[in-house]
């Protein structure tokens, strides 16, 4: 019977030391805590935005593109320079031939 | 004014300071209260929160929304919290050994830890301190389950998502815990009883 007793009382200081928000309440964080958390942007001195990293991806795209299309309209207009010097050559040829 | 996370996102994007100072005027008591909770101490909880603000600060931009905004921020807490018990505890192995023949006639729990919660009353200072004793017996895992469910008053989900495990591993990490946890609480009965 003691034992049992005994045993109930274990159990029952057990049970009660569980009992964590019983004995263990929460706290606000006191205003020179919050003073603290609010000036950490100023701490880190850091005033300028950081550009986002889509728009730096898009600009590096852009570039890339305008670069593409300039190298494919110089190839294109020295190819058509090719063209357009061998076709005088040859008008010139000719056209002396038939004065002859 | 309450945003949701979506919101909060987006004014992460747009304007981060905005968005920097919403967390602290929303969070700061939640992340100093998980602090205090784990490291039971006022100042080290302050300093603590702190570092876990100016954490979020410096990756706010980089936070892509996946989890919880409360999510992000108290495993920003836990992995502080982390470092800064293991650096506590290497400071005390490398400084004086302490003598590990206590004389168990002179055993409170007050001898065995020393903590600063201001969320105790005084008269409940030492039942606190046989759980809190208790507690820092437990095994990091199944102590920061523990604190997150019964302190903090989080569901299984929320704990396995901020320990970044599964909803069974967190049950099983909690069993394990309250069976330990009455073990050490027993042997407190015991010496106590003496």
């Amino acid at each position: 019977m003691s034992n049992t007793t005994d045993m109930n009382k274990r159990e029952d200081w057990i049970e009660r030391h569980l009992e964590s928000t019983e004995f263990v309440h929460p706290v606000e964080a006191s205003d020179a805590l919050m003073l603290r958390l609010r000036s950490i942007p100023v701490q880190m001195g850091r005033k300028v935005y950081l550009v986002p990293k889509r728009a730096i991806w898009s600009l590096v795209a852009g570039l890339a593109v305008l670069i593409t299309v300039n190298l494919i309209a110089l190839s294109n207009y020295e190819r058509a320079q090719e063209v357009h010097e061998a076709g005088r050559a040859s008008d010139t040829y000719f056209s002396y031939m038939k004065q002859l | 004014m309450q945003l949701d996370d979506q919101s909060v996102l987006e004014l992460a994007r747009r304007n981060p300071d905005r968005a920097f100072h919403y967390l602290v005027e929303n969070y700061s008591g939640m992340i100093y209260n998980v602090c205090l909770n784990l490291v039971l101490h006022r100042e080290d909880a302050e300093d603590l929160t702190q570092e876990v603000f100016t954490a979020a600060y410096t990756s706010l931009e980089n936070f892509e929304g996946k989890s919880k905004v409360s999510t992000w921020l108290y495993s920003i807490a836990l992995n502080k919290s982390k470092e800064f018990l293991r650096a506590k505890t290497r400071q005390k192995r490398s400084g004086i050994q302490m003598s590990l023949d206590r004389d168990d006639s002179l055993w409170t729990p007050t001898q065995i830890i020393n903590f600063d919660h201001p969320g105790v009353i005084l008269e409940n200072k030492e039942r606190a301190a046989y759980f809190f004793a208790a507690l820092q017996q437990l095994p990091p895992a199944q102590r920061e389950a523990w604190t997150l469910h019964k302190l903090e008053g989080l569901s299984y989900m929320e704990v396995s998502e901020i320990l970044e495990t599964t909803v069974p591993s967190v049950e099983s990490l909690m069993f394990r815990a309250k069976k330990r946890l009455q073990e050490i609480l027993g042997d407190y009965f015991e010496k106590k009883r003496q």
